[in-house]
């Protein structure tokens, strides 16, 4: 396996943690809960790990594009009649064409990373506001219940609580897309993307087609990030527009992305089961506190902290001569990739 | 291989390139020489697609016209260049960066074992094999230029535009770059058109000068021909008087 995907025993290794790690606490709906927002968050760090950590395009519409795929899957399967897992690709490749578009138009006319940022949250605030207001669709801000994909029926037939089977289903999304990131940044496309990040100029003089190389980036992550918010919504089992804005959704991606570490293999991860661990603290202690808190966080780890806690934890081990051993995937290049 | 007709560049009013011609022929060493400001950069930037030309430019690459494609097209049909302030990917290791100059320096697309190979063979040109594993930044700048041309080398070009490559060097580095150069087009049988400051390195190496101030080619010639060209030698004087 690790000749096919490197790192792969690593992988396997997390992903069989994740297996075991709702055992314990099968029938608290609520730490079911927590882990399946652990993974959920991981997806959309892993995608804005891919558009923003190695293609420096600041993504603030993830809770938008996250809607678009909730919606669309939702109503491609209604008004259609087909299953769910039959809507949801394509609602995936819209998110992922919207994606695309950005990228493109940003790539064409050299946006700065500052202009993308703008952008997108333009498109955000675009995007929130026709939840709200496309009532006959998405039921305005009341929303609508969320129950697609038949697990229910699964559950009943295992026996287990529904929550569960959507944890495994999430932990499955999971795991594909990090296998897809690992490939990803160990082909040909983690060189154009790294040769990009660095100097496009130099990118392009060498025969690298920029636009194209930012282009696939965006789709990328708009398909992860529209998978990742229609489990979002189906782990709610109800939808509403408060689901997806910028708060609920990009600054908190955006947080995990960053303590974790970015262009981290693992930094989605470690960041996500970090942030969510925060969450449940401040959920029992401060919950209205919470926007003002991850805000202020996010402002601290852009000034101190953006290399994240696995670089910082390799640096912390080796100043003591101890190796974590294993690399992570990531290339070389990639892997030493921290403060910008 | 390379021909171009009426090459002119304007920023705003100035006109930094200013209808010249000229043709590189296969297996050529052509040198580009020129008081500072005369637009020299500025041809190159043409002629890679970074800056677009005014329109009655024409430019062709092995009969292909090359005016309307992007840099990155232009890099694929086996043209590559260098850059006056040296531009390695810095946190890649040297290999890394010569790797992916071989895998998107060709039309035709090849496998990573292809790629590493003519990466291999690229460094080994240049006399950079035994720096593979170090990171780009972390070479001394002599050595930086030398990993730029690798990296052009690895995606097998058939004209590269080195962009003032011996400023900075020491006399003996200048002397061995000056031969990786004449091997260039020895042994692998690539032409080179080169801008250079220093006399004596590109004196020494080419095979026809083309002078060029403000932007229009004043001479053209062997570098005898050059060294003794009257026009020349007053074009040097005048700059020098101005600075
Ligand atoms: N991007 C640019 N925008 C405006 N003016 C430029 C630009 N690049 C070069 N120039 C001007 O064009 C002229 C030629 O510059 P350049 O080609 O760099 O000269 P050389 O390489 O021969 O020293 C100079 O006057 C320079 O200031
Ligand atoms: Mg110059």
């Amino acid at each position: 396996m690790s000749d096919f995907l490197p790192g792969g025993r690593k992988l396997a290794l997390v992903g069989l943690l994740f297996v075991l790690a709702p055992l314990p606490v099968m029938g608290s709906g609520y730490f079911v809960g927590v882990l399946s927002r652990t993974l959920l968050f991981a997806l959309f760090a892993i995608a804005l790990n891919i558009v923003f950590g190695h293609n420096d395009q600041l993504f603030l519409f993830m809770g938008g594009l996250g809607g678009i795929g909730a919606y669309t899957t939702a109503l491609i399967a209604d008004s259609v009649g087909v299953s769910a897992w039959l809507a949801l690709p394509v609602a995936a490749v819209i998110a992922g064409l919207i994606g695309l578009s950005v990228s493109w138009i940003s790539a064409r006319r050299s946006f700065t990373v500052i202009l993308i940022s703008i952008l997108t949250l333009n498109l955000q605030l675009v995007f929130s506001e026709a939840f709200i207001g496309a009532r006959g669709l998405t039921g305005g801000s009341t929303g609508f219940p969320y129950e697609l994909f038949t697990l229910s029926g699964i559950a009943e037939a295992a026996g287990v609580p529904t929550a569960v089977v959507i944890y495994y289903v999430i932990l499955a999304f999971f795991l594909a897309a990090m296998v897809l990131y690992i490939w990803l940044i160990n082909s040909k496309y983690g060189i154009a993307f790294e040769a990009i990040r660095e100097d496009e100029m130099a990118a392009e003089s060498i025969g690298i087609d920029v636009v194209r190389y930012k282009s696939i980036a965006g789709f990328i992550a708009g398909v992860i990030i529209a998978i990742a918010g229609t489990l979002l919504a189906r782990e709610a089992t109800y939808i509403t527009p408060s689901i997806f804005t910028f708060l609920a959704v990009d600054v908190i991606a955006l947080v995990v992305l960053i303590v974790g570490g970015i262009r981290q293999t693992y930094g989605p991860i470690v960041g996500a089961v970090i942030v969510e661990a925060i969450e449940a603290i401040l959920g029992t202690y401060a919950a209205n506190w919470r926007t003002a808190i991850f805000g202020a966080l996010l402002i601290l780890l852009f000034l101190y902290f953006r290399s994240g806690v696995i670089v910082k934890a390799q640096e912390f081990l080796e100043d003591r001569d101890v190796s974590l051993g294993g690399g992570n995937g990531g290339t070389a290049a990639v892997d030493t990739g921290g403060d910008g | 291989m390379l021909e171009a007709a009426n090459i002119r560049k304007k920023f705003g009013g100035l006109v930094a390139v200013d209808g010249v011609d000229l043709e590189i022929g296969n297996g050529e060493i052509v040198g580009l020489i020129g008081p500072n400001g005369a637009g020299k950069t500025t041809l190159f930037n043409t002629i890679t697609g970074v800056l677009e030309p005014e329109q009655e430019t024409e430019i062709t690459f092995n009969g292909e016209d090359i005016v309307a494609l992007g840099t990155h097209e232009i890099a694929r049909a086996g043209l590559l260049r260098t850059f006056q302030i040296v531009r390695v990917f810095g946190e890649m290791s040297v290999f890394e960066n010569a790797v992916a100059g071989a895998l998107f320096g060709t039309e035709e697309s090849i496998s990573q074992e292809e790629a590493e190979d003519r990466a291999r063979e690229a460094l080994a040109f240049v006399g950079l094999e035994d720096k593979a594993d170090m990171q780009a930044e972390n070479l001394p700048i002599a050595q930086q230029k030398q990993l730029e041309l690798a990296r052009a080398v690895a995606s097998e070009p058939d004209l590269v535009l080195l962009d003032e490559i011996a400023s900075g060097l020491t006399p003996g580095e200048i002397e061995e770059l000056s031969d990786t150069i004449r091997r260039l087009r020895d042994e692998l049988g690539i032409s080179v058109f080169w801008i250079e400051h220093i006399m004596d390195a590109i004196m020494g190496t080419a095979d026809r000068i083309i002078v060029l101030k403000s932007g229009e080619k004043i001479a053209e010639g062997t570098p005898e021909e050059i060294r003794n060209d009257q026009v020349v030698t007053e074009a040097y004087l005048g700059a020098e008087d101005e600075s």
